[in-house]
């Protein structure tokens, strides 16, 4: 008689199903359109993140432990396919699959006839068919076990930012699309592809779990490689411009890209090799180092200039992914608090984010315009828009009780020793947060100034699927901490149990 | 009206079950998480915080309705906020939750400083928030990782590695809190533009904060301090009561002169911080918490009347407000007893503050209790002056008032004065003056 299945088999499937539905419902959705997607988008939306969730919870109530599972193994690539799920790719997962959902929901009411900015009258299928795509994708991701299937579903995400990216149509965002397939796919060949190499040529085999046995020099030239990747991903420097200009999308998909996903998978992809390779030589803080000040250098120079809502939150994306890295930085060095710190400041950040996001959209829906300057006045007619953008904007600045502050004051504090050279990343970090608030706290107030522009119906015209998500991210903004902050303890190095 | 009182018992409800926990923690009353801790300093910071903040909440009542924009909802919730993110920052012996809360309270000062956003609040509102993210936030963030460096852990423990680190980053950013010389350049900008009420807050419980802080982390270094440091306090003190000195003189703005007071004060509670190093510590923490609280009663009710001038005169300006004293007498008077009050005039408790100050400090340095007790004289003397000349005049210029002065700002000034006058009566029976 088989024994009945352990808490480990059932949250494996939960997991799954919820990949599962996300990339069928996503394949289905290319082929409908109209109320019946909207329709269909709900249900699968519900169905995805009630089964991440559930199989969440019955993770982190059977104490968190790491579960492995291989899948597909062959001779020559060692474990192909795999599964794991360990407190960082619970946590980033959870991250994806809730905010994804918000966004989703948002996208409902945004992609209609009624919005100013970009009004959609068909083809709203094919928005939802990629988004669900890029969910389940970036999911896969997160739980991959190989490095191999990261980059198989790495070239996946890139293909699915491509598609949402190029929605429109337009001249402007089929090039940024390109661009931005053109950047992430890249930094893959240079990086990725050339570390899978190396791993393969080495180690007969890809596993992370098997990362930790590579020779000391070997995990300098496979940290740097993937660094690459992951920079590419993110967009830090050199690799920055092509976000920005990825703003061309439907803003819904914007957030997705920005807050969980895309971006955020660059420093999971880094994130995970530290994990699994630690001990890392010291020459990988330098090398690190030698993106994120440059990165740095970048945005604080671009956040004063920027006139477009949409640009200003692109560059802070870049801002906000440096800080993630910072915390990596201290990672390398062997601090578990700066691995910790980092996938806290990645879960806490990506409600944050989001929400600017949702917000700058609404402003785009009711006034057709993300002009920072054409918003002045704009919170007389609606308070709720003027509090989010608030909330998100000195949320981003790292205010509290919004999430940042803790990812942030965490990075700094974990510091491994009071060494003077280790103060860099404190350093850039605290840098770029008081260029941003001082930009942040001009935006905000700019709402506030003289009257409400002519001819506005206020908050008025933002419809009650858009207000929802948009109070939905204010409330996890703040209470996302409550999550991240109990659970981050069991992030840790190496922790994965074998087979 | 009947809402705002509603909000009104809510928020003093809010910041009075606070107190009364803080209370019961110190009696023995309830047994509190290894987080919160309540030691005689604590609870006389709390005490200042709760007196202060529900006698500037009854003050709002009817002050409020100046503001043709902004909703009392809102009002009342960030001041709600702001007072219970005040009371229980000197309750955690954490640093993790103190620079959380700090930071709220940061927040929710400057929601209240542009509460009503006409063009000089948000323009204040704005310069008060960047000069805090910058000189107070970024400087304590480095200071608490430091801390966490140095011992492994966010509680509130000894410290000995990165004492100098620690201690110059707390300097810079509980002295910007603070308003200490340098970095008080900010505290004349922002209490004008905040309502009146908000002001009493800044000034007579916010700003003590900056102080309270800069005790707890140099009492916690283990490796001593460095003997310039001291000194160096002492040093930026005396500048601060310098610099207000010579500006008293020169403000036409009633709000801006309590501001510059304000500064003043922290001058006097620096010389008590440098007395606490140089082998006073534990008779100065005592010292320090009855200081803050005389001095906060003073300035709150200093504030709250100079709200009442706003509201009846609809004037800041002192030179406007000649023949107050026809227009609106009890207002004359409410100042005069506050401006007594603020500058330790007998029977007022800050007499008996500033009198322990000048012994102790005389312990010290003779020089530096000479210096404080001449500044004393002077600055009662431009205080005189000052209310010969704008609140004891009558006719004058024939001021006219506009409306009739609240009997919510006349309770809660009387209120604050009343309690002024029984600090130490009160803490002597409970056995605090030892």
């Amino acid at each position: 008689m088989p024994a009945p299945p352990g808490p480990e088999a059932v949250f494996s499937i939960l997991t799954y199903l919820s990949i599962a539905t996300s990339f069928a419902g996503g394949i289905a959705l290319f082929r409908l359109d109209g109320r019946a997607a909207d329709r269909v988008l709900a249900a699968v939306t519900s169905a995805m993140v009630g089964l991440y969730v559930s199989g969440f919870a019955l993770f982190t109530a059977s104490g968190m432990r790491p579960y492995h599972v291989p899948i597909l193994t062959s001779r020559y690539l060692g474990e192909v396919y795999g599964f794991i799920i360990d407190p960082m790719s619970a946590l980033v997962g959870l991250v994806v699959a809730v905010a994804g959902a918000a966004f989703l929901i948002y996208s409902i009411d945004y992609m209609s006839p009624g919005n100013r900015f970009h009004p959609v009258r068909e083809g709203k299928g094919r928005f939802y068919g990629w988004m669900l795509v890029f969910v389940g994708a970036t999911l896969s991701f997160i739980h991959s076990s190989t490095l191999l299937e990261m980059l198989m579903f790495f070239e996946v995400m890139s293909v699915a930012c491509w598609g949402v990216v190029s929605y429109y149509g337009t001249p402007a965002s089929r090039r940024s699309a390109f661009k931005a397939l053109v950047y992430t796919h890249l930094g893959a060949a240079i990086g990725l592809y050339t570390a899978v190499g190396l791993c393969l040529l080495n180690l007969h085999t890809t596993a992370l779990a098997s990362l930790g046995s590579l020779a000391a020099p070997l995990k300098l030239y496979v940290f740097v490689l993937i660094l690459v990747a992951a920079a590419a991903k993110s967009a830090q420097f050199p690799f920055y411009s092509w976000l920005p200009d990825a703003m061309v999308a439907p803003t819904p998909a914007s957030a997705f890209l920005h807050g969980a996903a895309m971006v955020e998978m660059g420093v999971f992809l880094l994130a995970r090799y530290v994990q699994f390779a630690s001990p890392l030589p010291p020459q990988t803080y330098t090398a690190l180092l030698a993106f994120l000040i440059p990165t740095t250098a970048v945005c604080v120079a671009m956040y004063p200039v920027q006139k477009d809502a949409k640009r200003l939150l692109a560059y802070s994306t870049i801002g906000e992914s440096m800080v993630m890295y910072a915390g990596l930085a201290y990672a390398v060095l062997g601090s578990r608090a700066g691995l910790q710190a980092s996938v806290l400041q990645l879960f806490n950040h990506a409600y944050v984010k989001g929400l600017a996001f949702l917000v700058a959209g609404a402003f785009g829906y009711v006034l057709g315009t993300h002009s920072l300057e054409r918003l002045k006045g704009f919170g007389r007619s609606s308070p709720l828009l003027a509090a989010a953008w608030g909330v998100a904007l000195f949320g981003l600045a790292g205010i509290p009780p919004m999430g940042i502050f803790f990812g942030k004051l965490l990075i700094v504090s974990s510091m491994p020793d009071p060494a003077p050279a280790y103060l860099a990343p404190a350093l850039i970090l605290l840098i770029d947060s008081c260029v941003f608030f001082m930009v942040g706290i001009k935006c905000v107030q700019n709402l506030l100034r003289g009257g409400p522009p002519e001819g506005l119906g206020g908050s008025a015209g933002v419809p009650p699927l858009m207000k929802g998500a948009i109070v939905a991210l204010i409330l996890l903004s703040v209470l996302a901490t409550l999550v991240s902050l109990p659970l981050i303890r069991y992030v840790g190095f190496a922790g994965v149990s074998g087979s | 009206m009947r809402r705002e009182v509603i909000y009104c018992v809510l928020s003093s409800l809010a910041v009075g079950s606070v107190t009364a926990l803080a209370f019961a923690t110190r009696y023995g009353v309830l047994q509190a998480a290894p987080v919160f801790g309540v030691d005689t300093l604590s609870l006389l910071f709390i005490l200042n915080i709760c007196l202060v903040s529900v006698a500037a909440s009854v003050a709002s009542l009817k002050y409020i309705s100046i503001y043709s924009r902004g909703s009392p909802g809102a009002y009342f919730a960030s001041l709600s906020v702001f007072a219970v993110s005040m009371a229980l920052i000197p309750m955690v012996r954490n640093w993790l939750y103190f620079l959380f809360l700090w930071e709220v309270m940061t927040l929710s000062s400057y929601v209240l400083i542009i509460y009503g956003y006409g063009g000089e609040s948000l323009k204040a509102g704005r310069d008060y928030f960047i000069v805090m993210h910058l000189l107070d936030t970024t400087p304590l963030i480095l200071m608490v990782a430091f801390l966490k460096v140095s011992t492994g852990t966010f509680a509130f423990t000894g410290y000995s590695v990165l004492r100098d680190a620690v201690l110059i980053t707390a300097l810079i950013g509980f002295g910007t809190k603070a308003g200490l010389f340098p970095l008080h350049f900010w505290l004349p900008e922002a209490h004008p533009a905040a309502p009146s009420p908000v002001s009493a807050m800044l000034s007579g419980t916010m700003v003590e904060l900056g102080v309270y802080g800069l005790f707890r982390v140099t009492q916690l270094s283990t490796a001593g301090i460095p003997t310039y440091y001291p000194w160096l306090l002492a040093a930026l003190g005396v500048l601060s009561m310098v610099s207000a000195m010579l500006m008293y003189a020169v403000q036409g703005d009633v709000k801006r002169l309590f501001a510059w007071s304000t500064i003043d004060n922290i001058g006097w509670m620096t010389v008590v911080l440098t007395c606490s190093l140089l082998g006073f510590g534990k008779a100065a923490a005592t010292l320090l918490g009855l200081y803050v609280l005389c001095h906060g009663l003073a300035k709150a009710s200093a504030f709250i009347s100079s709200g009442g001038m706003i509201y009846v005169l609809g004037t800041k300006e002192l030179g406007r407000a000649k023949g107050m004293l026809t227009a609106c007498p009890t207002l004359s008077y409410l100042m005069l007893f506050s401006m007594m009050a603020l500058e330790g005039v007998p029977p007022f408790n800050l007499f008996l503050s500033r009198l322990s100050v000048l012994e102790t400090a005389f312990k010290v340095h003779p020089a530096l209790a000479v210096f404080a007790a001449v500044e004393w004289c002077v600055a009662f003397i431009i205080f005189l002056s000052i209310i010969h000349k704008y609140l004891l005049t009558s006719g004058g210029e024939g001021v006219r008032a506009l409306r009739s002065l609240p009997a919510s700002i006349t309770g809660a000034t009387s209120f604050l004065l009343i309690a002024s006058l029984l600090v130490y009566p009160v803490m002597a029976s409970a056995g605090v003056l030892g």
